[in-house]
């Protein structure tokens, strides 16, 4: 039973290991196979998946799917890490320092956190983003700012419990400075659980991305995932392939982001399947 | 039940600062946006003198500091005035009026959906935890978690609206209505059905892990092992026991999933074209009328915060504990 | 001597995978007569509440495999499927466990509990059911129980709660009571109480009853024989007089003169108390042959071969190499540890 165990968290591990590493080559190799711009038109509009010289096929302009997909790989994987760094540092410091101060502080910040979990945050994603002009800052910058309250309330629990014990009480009675003992004590604790966050956010992050660019509100000077399935939507009754393959890459990178997730849940805290 | 009422006052008093951060959050961006009013009416205009424009802020008092106009802009608000659509050439408030219904409806069926299917689902996996069902069902949540919500939508459309045209892709009801109860009521439902699919579906795979792991974590627990001993059956206990108590976080869930099930709706309503207020946000986007997108934003986050309220007023119902806690 | 009410032989419990298991109960024999209190007394970990809960199969969840021998009344209940043994489970093997605070369901009230546990072995409307079940909260002493129905458990208090528990066990009106620790997780007062309760409904109603405790007081109390365990093991059961008087397993004695007793005379030298040193072995690590040799001051050789229980009288057992003697008993002779 447990043998069972471990292979299917290696292979859960492992599934989300191949899929990002796929991703990634593909998001390196895109200039390198075609160097010209993914907006370019090079052929036939319309042309099916398989045909010769265009494996995916082109979209409604004569466009080369491939070497969108390839492109718009790239941005997912910027979007996605980029958003979900922010979130994590501004998520890290609310938390750490709602849980580690306590009192008005955390009210305060507490309330701030559930603000932003109960708001609609997509729809102040996509406000941020007209009103800063849609390109990749201003994204990751929309999605960064409305997605860290996950983060903030995991840390400042680990926080509160770190705070407890003994350790860091005998670091205050040395002397030792507050900012020392977060650096120090407090935020490596609470590494563990973050990092399995950090990586359901990057998937999330890549989801959201997805959306703003699919409603027209992606950066326009590059091609994503999200603007061609928005792009192909026009074309649904007569050439669907142009928003399923999109859409599928989109999904592949979001399993990989959960399953390594996942994978690094069961590897980093491996009390929670105890039962 | 004057303790329950004490209770929702309470409530209501902790959501009262979190409306007025969203106030004013709202009126920041605002002045973050490019232009103002007058830029905004000149640009309809399509001709305006720099002068006339001046005199227009002038008129308006545009000028003033910021703290009058951010008194202005809550006194406008608490006369339920939103501003002026140009665009739509109407009142903002009046344009959210006629789509909230729409995207009400749109979530609640969706939610039920999800929670009724997703609930079931996630017992199912509970009870056979470790077993291929659960597996299975563990598999489709997190495929369910992956999907786009607007790439479900369309490839429903591809299946069910092209392929084997069953089902209508856009809008509401057949143009024009059908006659009688009934038939009127079947037309409405079949318009309803993929749109409150592709929106349930993310949210299934959330209530199936949910009610997965709290049901695990509860059938742990000390007391089911007294209503093992009193020797009642699995499925008693599974029911009255286990479920009844691993509802309780669920519902907890669904008040935080609130905000982010409005931005599904969005997406999902852009992609049916569904006349409710994602559709309008998305109109809004595409027109870059910011006082409409703002009014929208304000009344979604007041939506979802009342919404919050009836939660925890079913939490308050559900819980008898709730009582000591207030 | 008639049937006993509950007879097991060679109960055997593992945990873990087969090739390595864990032996959490090993080759337990023990039986209660209808009417009789037995109590299973010894550390935590020593296998004693894995025992209860294997009884009546409810180590749920845990992959545990048990083996052995179990006869409910002359009938062997050990092969029994689940259902069957919903059938057992209440009606005629009630249970009580340590926690009275998470014992009960907080979201429905006491009285739909105990309605649940009425209906699940009588056929009773729920009228007569709320009917019993009030019967049955006046029978643990609760005041007035009509009222007290229709609340939830987070209204009652830790001692009141555990009335409760007590309640729902006799709710199938079975012959056998199991408490595990059942007051444990008490004030020293309310304990008291609680034991009380117990004894009177014992002899009210004719059951058997097996108490698990720690407490050696309480075994003095309430139990008409002692089972001590050590390390899944049995190693000696004596009528209790006759355990407290002379036990003969070094173990038991050391538990015994570990015990802090009563000073009656405040001006009496304080009487250092005896430690057994050593800490209990885990389960993973049991040694060779008798688990407390490394322990006891008695181990020779011998010990690591495990002893086989000794049959001293009919009632009396113990399994060691090395059993004191009534003759050189230390405890019976008190003066010649002073010598």
């Amino acid at each position: 039973m447990n043998r069972i165990k471990s292979i299917m968290r290696a292979r859960s591990m492992l599934l989300g290991l191949i899929i990002l590493a796929l991703i990634c080559v593909a998001a390196l190799s895109a200039n390198l196979i075609y160097p010209a711009d993914p907006f370019d038109i090079v052929a036939r509009a319309n042309l099916w998946p398989g045909s010769p010289g265009y494996p995916l096929g082109t979209d409604m302009l004569g466009r080369d799917m491939t070497s969108g997909m390839l492109h718009a790989a790239r941005i997912s994987l910027i979007v996605g890490v980029g958003a979900a760094g922010l979130s994590v540092a501004l998520g890290t410091l609310i938390g750490v320092v709602s849980g580690y101060f306590g009192g008005w502080v955390d009210d305060c910040l507490m309330r701030l956190t559930e603000l932003f979990q109960t708001m609609p945050s997509f729809l102040f994603a996509i406000l941020l983003v007209v009103i800063l002009q849609p390109s990749i800052g201003s994204i990751v910058f929309a999605i960064g700012i409305t997605s860290w309250p996950q983060i903030s309330r995991l840390v400042r629990a680990e926080a509160m419990r770190v705070r407890q014990q003994d350790f860091v009480s005998a670091a205050l009675t040395m002397g030792i400075q507050h900012p020392a003992i977060i650096w120090r004590h407090i935020l490596p604790n609470s590494l563990a659980p973050v990092i399995v966050a950090a990586s359901i956010l990057i998937a999330q992050a890549i989801l959201t991305e997805a959306s703003l660019s699919f409603l027209g509100l992606g950066d326009p000077s590059v091609i994503s995932w999200g603007s061609m399935v928005g792009a192909g939507r026009s074309s649904l009754r007569t050439a669907w392939y142009m928003t399923a393959v999109p859409g599928a890459a989109i999904f592949l990178a979001v399993m990989g982001f959960m399953y390594l997730g996942n994978g690094l849940n069961d590897l980093l805290n491996p009390r929670t399947e105890v039962r | 039940m004057p303790a329950l009422a004490k209770y929702m006052l309470r409530r209501l008093a902790q959501l009262l600062p979190v409306a007025l951060i969203i106030v004013l959050c709202s009126y920041m961006l605002l002045r973050m946006a490019p232009g103002d009013m007058v830029d905004v009416m000149a640009g309809e205009s399509g001709s305006a003198t720099p002068e006339y424009m001046a005199q227009l802020r002038e008129q308006f008092d545009l000028n003033a500091p910021g703290y009058v106009l951010f008194g202005r802009y809550l006194n406008n608000l608490a006369h339920l005035d939103l501003g002026y659509s140009f665009r739509n050439n109407m009142q903002v408030a009046e344009l959210i009026a006629q789509r909230v219904p729409a995207t009400l409806t749109l979530m609640l069926v969706a939610v039920v959906i999800a929670a009724v299917l997703g609930i079931s689902l996630g017992a199912v996996s509970a009870r056979y935890r470790g077993r291929w069902l659960d597996e299975v069902i563990s598999t489709l949540s997190t495929i369910g978690f992956a999907t786009p919500v607007f790439w479900v939508g369309l490839l429903l459309i591809v299946v069910f609206s092209i392929n084997l045209r069953w089902l209508p892709s856009a809008g509401m009801q057949t143009i024009g209505g059908v006659d009688g109860f009934w038939p009127s009521l079947l037309d409405r439902l079949r318009y309803m059905a993929l749109p409150a699919l592709s929106l349930s579906f993310f949210y299934l795979s959330i209530y199936v892990r949910m009610t997965r792991s709290a049901m695990l974590e509860v059938y742990g627990l000390d007391y089911v092992r007294t209503a093992r001993a009193k020797g009642i059956s699995e499925l008693c206990i599974a029911v009255r026991h286990v479920l009844r108590n691993a509802l309780l976080p669920l519902v907890t869930i669904t008040g935080l999933q609130l905000g982010s099930l409005m931005g599904g709706s969005i997406v999902v309503e852009t992609v049916f074209s569904w006349p409710g207020l994602g559709r309008l946000a998305f109109d809004a986007v595409f027109q870059r009328d910011i006082n409409l997108l703002l009014g929208i934003f304000l009344c979604s986050s007041f939506l979802v915060i009342l919404m919050n309220l009836l939660v925890d007023l079913l939490y308050a119902m559900l819980d008898p504990r709730i009582e000591i806690r207030s | 001597m008639s049937t006993p009410l509950l007879d097991v032989r060679h109960l055997r419990v593992e945990f873990g995978s087969p090739k390595a298991p864990l032996i959490a109960v090993n080759d337990l024999s023990l039986q209660v007569n209808a009417g009789e209190t037995l109590a299973i007394v010894g550390e935590s970990g020593c296998g004693k509440s894995v025992t209860a809960l294997a009884l009546t199969r409810l180590l749920h969840g845990s992959q545990a495999r048990i083996s052995g021998s179990v006869k409910y009344r002359g009938e062997e209940i050990s092969t029994l499927d689940e259902r069957q043994m919903r059938g057992i489970r209440g009606r005629h093997i009630g249970m009580i466990f340590q926690d009275p605070m998470s014992a009960l369901n907080p979201v429905m009230s006491v009285g739909d509990q105990l309605i649940e546990a009425i209906q699940a072995h009588d056929k009773l409307s729920r009228v007569q059911a709320r009917a019993r079940a009030q019967e049955l909260l006046e029978k643990v002493r609760i005041p007035e129980p009509q009222k007290r129905l229709d609340d939830y458990p987070h209204r009652f208090s830790g001692g009141m709660r555990q009335r409760v528990v007590i309640a729902l066990a006799l709710a199938g009106r079975p012959s056998l009571l199991i408490a595990d620790e059942p007051t444990t997780a008490l004030d020293v007062t309310i304990q008291a109480q609680i034991l009380g309760l117990l004894a009177t409904l014992q002899k009210e109603m004719g059951m058997g009853l097996i108490l698990i405790t720690h407490d050696l007081g309480v075994v003095a109390e309430t139990a008409d024989r002692v089972m001590v365990m050590y390390a899944g093991r049995k190693v000696e059961e004596q009528p209790v007089h006759g355990l407290f008087a002379a036990p003969r397993h070094p173990y038991t004695q050391g538990l015994i003169a570990a015990r802090p007793a009563l000073q009656i005379n405040p001006t009496a030298r304080r009487v250092r108390l005896r430690e057994i040193p050593g800490m209990v072995p885990m389960l993973s690590q049991l040694p060779e042959g008798c688990a407390f040799a490394a322990r006891c001051e008695r181990a020779s050789d011998a010990c690591h071969q495990q002893p086989d229980a000794v049959r001293i009288d009919t009632l009396t057992s113990v399994a060691c190499h090395h059993p004191w003697q009534a003759i050189d008993h230390p405890l019976l002779q008190p003066q010649r540890a002073h010598a």
